[in-house]
């Protein structure tokens, strides 16, 4: 669909992109939802920056060299040969406000000067045969600053192409829904709220029965494959890791005792050495100490390598009515409901997909059009769940009543 | 009545463009190659006619377009502007907003009109050797700031006829800069703004207390000829006026009061004797140091006008064209003599005209197009025409690199 056609967006869009692991400009598709009104922009933009900045502040220092090392972004390292070079030059334009002696000397990069004009104009940079000499502890507002700049540029440029595109009926109810999803997603009510709402103490083992009860697809899929393969990769343990976590309210002792439990193939040592710190981290307790939200549809339908996408919509329509009749028979889901979920599949509303799947598997305190309540469809798989939740205890309390 | 020199009328203006402008030399020093590319073809010309009528958005595919046209509006002079995204001549019949600027040289324009606060020797209009001392020491500090720090290579300084001089830079990332970099760059280089004379006295280069590197550079070559042009040429400090405004950049009151009783008191003390004043008092009171400094860079850095330098589009004379007030050539300049030039010694169109008819007396009347090589416009075109070569080589060398790649 983007391929052909619309040459102008990729001819703007590729030749200037990085995309190194985690460390990327978003998703074309994104770009084309998010473009259409001065306040999608500026919310889609804040949204994706942040969302770069706790990814740049993670741990995966090799990505980031990679990223900062790209094409694009041009940041070369200086080594220490040119560091000594140019120490007095550097002394007079960064003074340090309180000298340390001990402190050990700072790490310098350099970029092409056009890359900062801001710092150039200001005169507040040294500059030598057109490279900018940076010091690391300005560096990374310079990079938030310039994947901002680009990000807001991209969105205007796709914002004047979109006329044109308006035009593809297929494309248009997907931009709708992503944008709509998104509006949905930002506004907080589904990455910290709903966590603390659940107060009892959820243990490692009780997860499993949990994912066959709440989880939407995408979760029930990691989950199914954690335990089939005793293994998760990288992005899979994240995704989901936040997931629990958020969702579940799932403490950082009971993730540990989750994850050794389910890696049963490797040794003690490796895990506690390969895999324990991030766990820890993704809890905020090494590293940056952030706080990461988990995905939103809208992240997962998009972006990341299509293993731990959104399965309604990476799965294949055979794999997919397999996977959706083996994970929620048990909650009544029918044979006879899957054209209907197929239908909306066909036509790229994957949320609404997902929503109906939500409907059928909680018809007994859920009718048709009632989404995850109120008639709303799922932007997030722990809206998704944590309704689910809800509507358990729900039911529980009214039995109690009785 | 103008003299012969400063003949500049039509009839002159023609057999100038006929005879003596090296239209090739200006197409290679634009174009980068030999074949026409867009640097060329899409390329706006603006001519200014007889009458002051303006004509812009002119294009050329080569050379010879361009000399015809010239020699057919016979212009005073025209200019040269952008590349843009398509012929600047269709400009009327494609849609609106399809001609954008793309490229174009960075330029400079330093004038004395910048200066006019501080130099003694001449007003208005006028310019001699003695002030000429302020344009090329901005020639310095521009031209190993634009080296040193930015990195470019592909420089050339042309005179602008009068009482100014225009920097080109032609490397390929300085031609693509955005407005928005331009702009930077600009701001930079700029640490005097002249037209703010009134509103502020203070000085104010450093942050920290500590000057930039790019100023430090700068400062460090200025220090040099400060004694020379400020003192001794200028005599910048010597009337009354001139003291008092040396004496406002100094903000210790005590050391103002008692300076200024001094020189009022003995009005025959020299600029010098009057610097060396401060400097015995500096040596006194260390932190008068840094105003010192401050001082120099003051009265010698570079006054740029910038808004010249920040918009791709702005039109800029081209070189080799008339002065239509000097009659005097807009010639290209060698950095390494910028301190010997004369602007005085520049030669008139009507000089090389005389040259040109002392030649055809001697050898009958075979006119061909570069007769140039016959006047004293010889050097200046051979100037060009090294500079373009050099921006030839590197195209060729950049192509060579991608067949190889292939
Ligand atoms: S729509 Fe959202 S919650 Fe549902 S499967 Fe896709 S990503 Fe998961
Ligand atoms: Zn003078």
């Amino acid at each position: 669909m983007f391929k052909g056609g619309h040459g102008a967006l990729d001819e703007y869009y590729v030749p200037q992109v990085a995309n190194h692991g985690v460390l990327k400009y978003p998703h074309r598709m994104n770009l084309l939802a998010f473009c259409r009104s001065e306040d999608l922009r500026r919310r889609f933009v804040k949204a994706e920056t942040t969302l770069f900045k706790v990814r740049y502040d993670d741990d995966m220092g090799k990505d980031r060299d990679a990223f900062l090392d790209s094409r694009d972004f041009n940041w070369t390292s200086v080594g220490p040969e040119e560091q000594r070079q140019y120490k007095t030059e550097f002394e007079a334009a960064y003074p340090v406000s309180k000298p340390e002696p001990d402190r050990p000397s700072e790490k310098y990069y350099k970029v092409k000067w056009t890359r900062v004009p801001d710092l150039v104009e200001r005169r507040k940079v040294f500059l030598k045969g057109g490279w900018a000499y940076v010091p690391s502890r300005e560096q990374s507002s310079i990079v938030f600053q310039e994947y901002e700049t680009h990000l807001e540029r991209a969105l205007e440029i796709t914002a004047r192409l979109l006329p044109r595109l308006d035009e593809d009926t297929r494309l248009l109810p997907i931009l709708n829904n992503l944008s709509q999803g998104f509006l949905a997603g930002v506004s907080s009510e589904w990455s910290n709220a709903l966590g603390s709402t659940n107060t009892d103490e959820i243990r490692a083992e009780m997860i499993d029965d949990m994912a066959k009860k709440h989880f939407p697809l995408c979760m029930r899929t990691l989950h199914e494959s954690l335990q089939r393969d005793n293994h998760l990769k990288h992005f899979g343990r994240l995704q989901y890791g936040l997931f629990l976590k958020v969702v579940l309210g799932l403490s950082v002792e009971e993730a540990v005792t989750f994850w050794r439990k389910s890696f049963s193939r490797i040794t003690d040592d490796k895990f506690n050495k390969e895999y324990k710190y991030n766990i820890r981290h993704s809890y905020g307790l090494e590293g940056k100490r952030a706080n990461y939200p988990a995905k939103s549809c809208l992240q997962i339908l998009t972006g990341g390598p299509s293993e731990y996408g959104c399965p309604y919509r990476t799965f294949s329509p055979e794999n997919l009515q397999a996977a959706l009749l083996s994970s929620y028979s048990q909650q009544g889901l029918r044979s006879a409901d899957l054209p209907e979920i197929m239908a909306a599949v066909k036509s790229s509303h994957f949320h609404v997909a997902c929503t109906r799947v939500f409907e059928i598997t909680h018809s007994a305190s859920v009718k048709k059009g009632d989404g995850v309540g109120g008639g709303e469809s799922v932007t997030h798989p722990n809206q998704y769940a944590a309704r689910s939740i809800e509507l358990e205890k729900a039911a529980k309390e009214a039995m109690d009543v009785e | 009545m103008p003299s012969a020199e400063i003949d500049v009328s039509p009839e002159v203006m023609l057999t100038f463009y006929r005879r003596l402008y090296p239209f090739k030399s200006i197409f290679n020093w634009l174009n980068h190659e030999h074949a026409p590319s867009r640097l060329f073809t899409h390329r706006e010309f603006a001519f200014t006619l007889q009458g002051d009528v303006y004509l812009r958005y002119q294009s050329f595919n080569n050379a010879d377009e361009l000399k015809r046209q010239v020699c057919q509006l016979n212009p005073t002079r025209f200019e040269i502007g952008p590349v843009y995204s398509a012929r600047p001549r269709d400009k009327k019949t494609i849609r609106a907003g399809a001609l954008s600027p793309q490229q174009r040289e960075l330029v400079f324009d330093i004038d004395m009109t910048d200066y006019d606060l501080i130099r003694t020797c001449c007003k208005d209009a006028g310019i001699c050797k003695k002030c000429w001392g302020f344009i090329a020491a901005a020639v310095h500090v521009i031209d190993s700031a634009i080296r040193d720090e930015f990195g470019y290579e592909k420089l050339i300084w042309v005179y602008s006829g009068r009482r100014g001089i225009h920097l080109w830079i032609s490397d390929r990332e300085a031609m693509e800069l955005t407005d928005q970099q331009r702009k930077s760059l600009v701001g930079w280089l700029t640490a005097i703004y002249p037209t703010a004379k009134e509103s502020s006295k203070k000085l104010n280069f450093r942050s920290g207390g500590k000057l930039p590197p790019s100023l430090l550079n700068a400062l460090q070559y200025l220090k040099t000829i400060f004694g020379e042009l400020i003192l001794s040429e200028q005599d910048c400090f010597g009337s009354e006026e001139g003291y008092e405004d040396l004496l406002q950049y100094i903000s210790d009151s005590r050391t103002v009061e008692s300076l200024r009783t001094k020189w009022e008191n003995s009005p025959s003390r020299s600029s010098e004797d009057k610097w060396n004043d401060l400097l015995r008092m500096a040596s006194a009171r260390p932190n008068l140091m840094p105003t010192l400094e401050d001082i120099i860079i003051q009265y010698t850095y570079p006054r740029l006008d910038a808004e010249v330098s920040k918009h791709r589009n702005h039109l800029l004379k081209a070189p080799f064209c008339i002065h239509p007030k000097t009659g005097r050539v807009c010639v290209p300049l060698d950095v390494a003599s910028i301190d010997k030039f004369d602007p005085e010694g520049v030669p008139t169109v009507g000089q090389l005209l005389q040259e040109l008819d002392a030649i055809g007396r001697e050898e009958g009347a075979t006119i061909s197009h570069s007769d140039w090589e016959k006047t004293s416009l010889k050097p200046y075109v051979d100037l060009l025409d090294k500079h373009s070569q050099s921006l030839m080589d590197e195209v060729r060398k950049e192509k060579r690199k991608t067949d190889i790649s292939w």
